[in-house]
C-alpha cells in the first residue's frame, strides 16, 4: 500500500502538484485524469521519486520514504514505467527485464549474470504482458507497442507492490489498447495501481476509483459512476460528450 | 560492450603467442616496442572500463596511471610484489576519493570535471618536491625477485607485460559477464532507467570508477617497471585523451578495441617518425580516417553495424 500526503512540488512560481493525498491499494486500480499540464505526470515523479518533494508525505506500507532517492523506492517495490519508452536500447528484451529482477534481488554483483531463476523471472514477465516470443530481441528493434509492454514486463520483474503506470496505452493503435487495459485490470488483482491515462474510454472501463486533476489540484475523486456524473468534473475538465 | 567471439578470442590468442614468441625472432627494440604497446593497452583498457563498458568518458585517468608509476619511485623501488599492489592500492584509493565528487556530474560537466581532478594530480607531482622534477626522473627498476641480466631485459619485461595484459583482458572479460558488469552496460545504456529500476547507479558509477583508476595504476606500475623512468607527463591530460583516441581507433563497443587501438596507435606513431619525420601529422590523417570510414573501430571490421551500441565517442547520447 501507497500513501501519500499533501504531496507538493512548485518549479519556481508553478505549483505543478498541490497538496494532493492519495492512498494506492493492493487490487484496486487508481487512475488519475486531467487535461494536459494538471500534474499527473510530476505525481508520479514525486512518487517515484524521480524529482524531489517540495512537501508533503510518502509512505509505503506505512513507512515514511519521502527522502528516499529512486533507486531506494525501486528496490522497496516502488515500480514506474515512463511515458515516453524508457528502455535499454541495445540490450535484448530479456536482459532488460532481468536487470529489473537483478535490482531487486540486491543479490551479490559478482555472480554471473546467466543466472536462471532471475532470467525464469524475467520470462514469467514477458509471458505475463504477452512478449516471451521476443525475449531474445533487441529492445530498439521493437514495435512501439511490443516497447510499451516491455516496459511493463520490466517493471514487474522487479515483484513491484505498487505499480505506477504513465500513459501505457500512449501511441497504441486500436487494436492493441483492448489487450493492454485487459492487462491493466489483471495487474490490479496482486498490486496497488496508479493509472495516468489520456484514453477516457479505458479508463472508465477499468478503473476502480478515479481521481481528477486540474492544475495540479485534486478536483474529485470517486468510482467511475461517480465521476461520470459528478457536475464539477464535467465542466472543468470532462466536456459534453462524455 | 562486446566481448570478442570464439573465433575472435582465438585471433587474440594468436597474437598473444606470436608476441610472446618475439624473443626467438625479434629485435630488443621490437620487443621494446612491444611492451610500450602493451603497456599503453592496459592503461586503455582500465579507460574502457568506464567509457565502453558504463558510459563515463574521464580525463582523470592518467592522473591515476601516474599515480601507480610514481608509487614505485615514491616506496624507494622494493621488490615488485610490494610496487605491484601498492600502485594498484595508491591509484585506487585516489580514484576513491575523487570519485564520489567527480560523479557528481555528468556527461560533458563530468568529463570537464575529471579533466580538472587529472590536472590537480599532475600538479602535485609537477615541479614539486613530491614529483622530483619537471622533466621526470630515472628510477631504480624494483627487482622482480630474479636476477634480469641487462640483455635478457628486454624478453623478461616483454613477458611481464604480456602476461599482466593476459590476466586484466581475461579478468574484464569474465566482469561483464557478472551481474556488475551488465548493470554497468544498463547504465551507459539507460541510467535514469536503471534507478527506477532499482539500482543504486551511483555506487555502480563509483565501483566502475574505483576499478578502472585501480587498473590504471597497474599500468602505471608497469609502465615504470618497463621504463625506469617517471615523468610528470604520465599525469597530463593529453595522455588521457591519447588513451580515448586508442579506444576509439580500437572500437568503443569491444572489450577488445582498446588493445588494438593501442598496438595500432603505437604502430602509426613509430611509423609515422621513421617515415616523415611527423609523425603527429601521421597520427592526425589516421583519425581523420578512421573517423570517416572506420566508426566501430578496428574491432568493428568485422562487425555489422548494430542498432544502439555506442560505436564511437560521438555516437554518446
Amino acid at each position: 500500500m501507497m500513501q501519500a500526503e499533501r504531496l507538493t512540488r512548485r518549479f519556481g512560481g508553478l505549483l505543478a502538484v498541490d497538496q494532493v493525498s492519495l492512498t494506492l491499494r493492493r487490487g484496486t486500480l487508481h487512475a488519475v485524469i486531467g487535461p494536459n499540464g494538471a500534474g499527473k505526470s510530476t505525481l508520479i515523479n514525486l512518487l517515484s521519486g524521480e524529482i524531489p518533494l517540495s512537501a508533503g508525505q510518502v509512505f509505503l506500507n506505512d513507512g515514511d520514504i519521502s527522502a528516499w532517492p529512486a533507486w531506494r523506492r525501486g528496490q522497496a517495490g516502488v515500480g514506474r514505467t515512463f511515458q515516453r519508452t524508457n528502455v535499454m536500447p541495445d540490450m535484448t528484451v530479456v536482459e532488460n527485464t532481468r536487470l529489473a529482477t537483478q535490482a531487486r534481488a540486491g543479490v551479490g554483483l559478482m555472480r554471473s549474470a546467466q543466472n536462471q531463476p532471475m532470467i525464469k523471472t524475467a520470462l514469467a514477465a514477458l509471458r505475463r504482458v504477452g512478449l516471451a516470443d521476443s525475449a531474445g530481441v533487441t529492445a530498439s528493434t521493437l514495435s512501439h507497442g511490443q516497447a510499451r509492454l516491455l516496459e511493463i514486463a520490466m517493471v514487474l520483474a522487479g515483484a513491484p507492490i505498487v505499480l505506477l503506470l504513465d500513459e501505457p496505452l500512449a501511441g497504441l493503435g486500436a487494436e492493441e489498447t483492448t489487450p493492454v487495459a485487459n492487462l491493466l485490470r489483471d495487474l490490479a488483482h496482486d498490486h496497488a495501481v496508479l493509472l495516468v491515462e489520456h484514453d477516457m474510454d479505458v479508463v472508465f472501463a477499468v478503473a476502480d476509483i478515479i481521481t481528477v486533476m486540474v492544475d495540479g489540484r485534486v478536483l474529485a475523486t470517486g468510482t467511475p459512476d461517480e465521476i461520470r456524473t459528478s457536475a464539477a468534473v464535467r465542466d472543468a475538465y470532462l466536456g459534453h460528450g462524455v | 560492450m562486446i566481448v570478442a567471439s570464439r573465433p575472435g578470442q582465438f585471433m587474440l590468442g594468436g597474437a598473444g603467442l606470436a608476441i610472446a614468441s618475439m624473443p626467438l625472432w625479434a629485435s630488443a627494440w621490437h620487443m621494446q616496442l612491444a611492451s610500450t604497446a602493451m603497456v599503453a593497452a592496459l592503461f586503455a583498457l582500465s579507460l574502457q572500463v568506464l567509457v565502453g563498458a558504463t558510459g563515463l568518458v574521464s580525463l582523470a585517468q592518467a592522473g591515476f596511471f601516474g599515480l601507480g608509476a610514481y608509487t614505485v619511485h615514491l616506496l624507494g623501488s622494493p621488490p615488485v610484489w610490494i610496487t605491484l599492489p601498492a600502485a594498484v592500492l595508491a591509484a585506487g584509493v585516489g580514484a576513491l576519493l575523487i570519485g564520489p565528487l567527480a560523479l557528481r556530474t555528468k556527461g560533458f560537466f563530468f568529463l570537464m570535471t575529471t579533466l580538472a581532478f587529472g590536472q590537480m594530480l599532475f600538479f602535485a607531482f609537477h615541479d614539486t618536491p613530491l614529483g622530483g622534477g619537471t622533466d621526470g626522473l630515472f628510477i631504480v627498476r624494483p627487482p622482480l625477485g630474479f636476477p634480469v641480466p641487462r640483455a635478457a631485459r628486454p624478453a623478461v619485461f616483454l613477458l611481464v607485460n604480456l602476461g599482466v595484459l593476459a590476466i586484466v583482458y581475461t579478468g574484464l572479460c569474465w566482469l561483464m559477464g557478472t551481474m556488475l558488469g551488465h548493470a554497468l552496460q544498463g547504465i551507459r545504456s539507460n541510467e535514469n532507467r536503471m534507478a527506477a529500476l532499482g539500482h543504486n547507479v551511483q555506487r555502480l558509477k563509483l565501483i566502475a570508477f574505483v576499478l578502472a583508476g585501480a587498473l590504471a595504476g597497474l599500468a602505471g606500475h608497469m609502465s615504470a617497471l618497463t621504463d625506469a623512468f617517471v615523468s610528470p607527463e604520465l599525469l597530463g591530460w593529453h595522455r588521457s585523451a591519447e588513451a580515448l583516441l586508442m579506444i576509439l581507433l580500437g572500437g568503443i563497443g569491444a572489450l577488445h578495441g582498446p588493445i588494438l587501438g593501442a598496438f595500432a596507435l603505437t604502430a602509426v606513431q613509430e611509423g609515422g617518425t621513421l617515415l616523415t619525420g611527423r609523425p603527429r601529422l601521421v597520427e592526425g590523417v589516421v583519425f581523420l580516417a578512421a573517423v570517416l570510414f572506420l566508426r566501430q573501430g578496428l574491432a568493428g571490421w568485422r562487425l555489422r553495424a548494430r542498432k544502439g551500441v555506442p560505436t564511437s565517442i560521438g555516437d554518446r547520447r
